[in-house]
């Protein structure tokens, strides 16, 4: 989605029209962001097509196929209660990927909009970046544990409490930006032409601080991954038949000796989906910088 | 400098208010009658009512704050609903445990990371670097609950070195203390070894590019005193942003693995809390993490001033 927003983005203006296709052909260099995108876009069609890769439903007990190691009968193994790893595996991503996605997206409109407006109109600057620090000032895990202990366990409240943990650090990363673009010279002749706020955000300082922002989304989407997985595994995740990494992980923590790969796979399941998206965040973030050399000789 | 350190604190007393009334708003929006379980299951209303008036529950909203910040300017944040004891006490027993803990990750933390970073920068894009970029990528992708089951599984299940979990205070073992936190103190700083290795090789990269540099190397200087004394110095101030962040992150973090290691420390002290609603000892441990967080970037600024003279006011 952030790809190809950022490939639109510049077509409006005229002159923007060669850098998005230099921005493309410069992430298509770039050996990393195409690493984590092809990785990216297996999980997500994997997670997609669940149902046709596992032969069963993720929460179908087999008593006697208990502990069973992996192999032709079940690819993953199976669990403490018989159940496909595998199954579970991929219906789990699909709930990471919808509250990482969900979270990456809330998050940035979010901070985009509080942060175009303390950036902007600097008499509610100080109250809102209050709210922010005194947001930040909580330990995260604990600002999350707490909102969804509020909210009680579901997939609804894991997102709302990772967005409200995760936004003041996007707020942060949009005002500075803001505060830099609103001193340049045209967005003073925007002011000196008689334009009006609205158009000056929404025109001239919104699409150019969406760089930042899209970099800084990448880096949440990849927080979220691991931050459900705690969520879930302290228990204040999504509750239990419900498959998440998080979950099939404290789950299979006891088993750790005889059935490791009841909690191994979905911990590498959190380690690839993690570690694409930090690619993708580092590809966009060199691609975007002019003056950081892409050359394919350099990872 | 003392006027620079009074406005400081200062100006973190608003984000404390704000903070502390986030966290008073907060437990009380969790569902459940904290009342109605103290007072058990076969409690009739008379008696669950007795036991609210007691806690101060049944005050307005605006009362109980006002009143909670009074006593807690007086160094009383209450007592706990649930372990019989008062709040600061609780945090007191618990306290030792989280600072060992975070002490000891930062530790690593700043060795490693800085130690990595430099060998990787002095050799950009060697075998060395690569090695070291490619360790930092799982150590930012990796969920530090995982590594910490696969730690106590090889070095405490198979090989049997160290504990699978558990704490030993430092008065009474100072070995078995050490031995009871090298590998939680390991999971919880890897991630961070990870951000401050990059920050620290991207720092020095820039430094080493510089001419002062050159010149140090032109004039005769061993490799050891160029790096070292030269670049290294410079390129700390980066460097050291991201360790104050990663203090705050490391306390954070605390949470998911002392529940792992079964350490009896704050942050599993107050995600317990959370989860049994135990209002007081949120509040207070809240408060308390955030007063000290506040100190630690209070003191990371001081220590910006005393490597970067520009900094100073």
């Amino acid at each position: 989605m952030s790809i190809a927003s950022i490939a639109e983005q510049p077509a409006e203006q005229p002159a923007g029209r060669q850098s998005g296709n230099r921005l493309l052909s410069r992430l298509s260099r770039h050996r990393m962001f195409v690493a984590g995108a092809v990785l990216l876009g297996a999980m997500l069609v994997a997670a997609l097509l669940a149902d046709v890769i596992a032969a069963l439903p993720p929460d179908r007990m087999q008593f006697r196929l208990r502990f069973h190691p992996p192999g032709a009968l079940a690819w993953l193994g199976t669990d403490n209660y018989g159940r496909d790893v595998c199954s579970r595996v991929l219906h789990g991503a699909r709930l990471s990927l919808l509250i990482a996605t969900t979270v990456a997206a809330a998050t940035a409109a979010a901070g985009t909009a509080i942060g175009l407006l303390a950036g902007y109109f600097r008499r509610i600057d100080g109250l809102l970046m209050r709210v922010m620090d005194a947001l930040m000032a909580f330990p995260a895990v604990l600002l999350a544990i707490a909102v969804a202990a509020a909210l009680g366990p579901s997939i609804g409240s894991a997102i709302i409490a990772l967005s409200i943990v995760y936004t003041p650090r996007t707020v942060r990363v949009v005002r500075a930006s803001v505060l830099v673009i609103r001193e340049l010279d045209y967005v003073q002749a925007a002011v000196v032409c008689g334009a009006g706020h609205v158009r000056i955000i929404c025109k001239h300082i919104l699409p150019n601080s969406l760089t930042s922002l899209i970099v800084q989304t990448s880096f949440v989407f990849a927080y979220a991954i691991l931050a459900e997985a705690i969520l879930s595994f302290l228990g204040v995740g999504p509750p239990p038949p419900i498959p998440t990494w998080g979950n099939m992980i404290a789950e299979g923590k006891d088993f750790m000796h005889e059935a490791p790969w009841i909690a191994l796979f979905p911990g590498l399941a959190i380690l690839v989906t993690a570690m694409a998206a930090n690619f993708i965040g580092d590809g966009l973030r060199d691609a975007l910088d002019p003056r950081t050399p892409i050359e394919p000789a350099r990872g | 400098m003392v006027a620079f350190i009074g406005r400081r604190i200062a100006g973190a007393i608003p984000t404390l208010l704000l903070m502390s009334f986030i966290a008073f708003g907060i437990v009380r929006l969790i569902p459940g009658d904290p009342a109605a379980v103290i007072a058990g299951p076969t409690a009739t209303p008379a008696e669950v009512e007795r036991v609210r008036s007691r806690l101060g529950l049944d005050q307005p909203f605006h009362q109980q704050l006002v009143a909670w910040y009074g006593n807690a300017l007086r160094g009383d944040l209450g007592n706990s609903i649930l372990l019989g004891r008062s709040v600061v006490r609780a945090i007191g027993e618990r306290l030792p445990v989280t600072l060992s803990l975070a002490a000891l990750a930062m530790a690593w933390t700043a060795l490693f990371g800085i130690a990595a970073g430099v060998m990787a920068s002095v050799r950009a894009l060697s075998w060395v670097d690569q090695t070291v970029l490619a360790v930092c990528l799982l150590g930012v992708s990796l969920p530090n609950f995982g590594l910490a089951l696969l730690l106590i599984e090889f070095f405490g299940v198979d090989l049997g070195w160290l504990p699978t979990g558990g704490y030993v205070a430092f008065s009474e073992n100072p070995i078995g203390w050490a031995r009871s936190l090298i590998l939680p103190s390991i999971a919880l700083a890897l991630p961070q070894i990870a951000i401050v290795a990059r920050t620290t090789r991207a720092s020095m990269l820039e430094v080493l590019r510089q001419d002062y540099i050159r010149t140090a190397r032109a004039k005769g200087l061993s490799r050891a005193v160029v790096i070292g004394r030269h670049a290294l110095k410079n390129a700390m101030v980066a460097v050291l942003t991201v360790l104050g962040v990663s203090m705050a992150i490391l306390i954070s973090g605390s949470v998911v693995i002392e529940s792992v290691f079964s350490l009896p420390g704050l942050g599993r002290l107050l995600a317990t809390s959370i989860l049994t609603r135990d209002y007081p000892v949120i509040q207070g441990g809240l408060l308390l993490v955030a007063a000290g967080l506040v100190a630690l970037n209070l003191a990371i600024d001081l220590v910006y001033m005393a490597v970067d003279p520009r900094l100073r006011p």
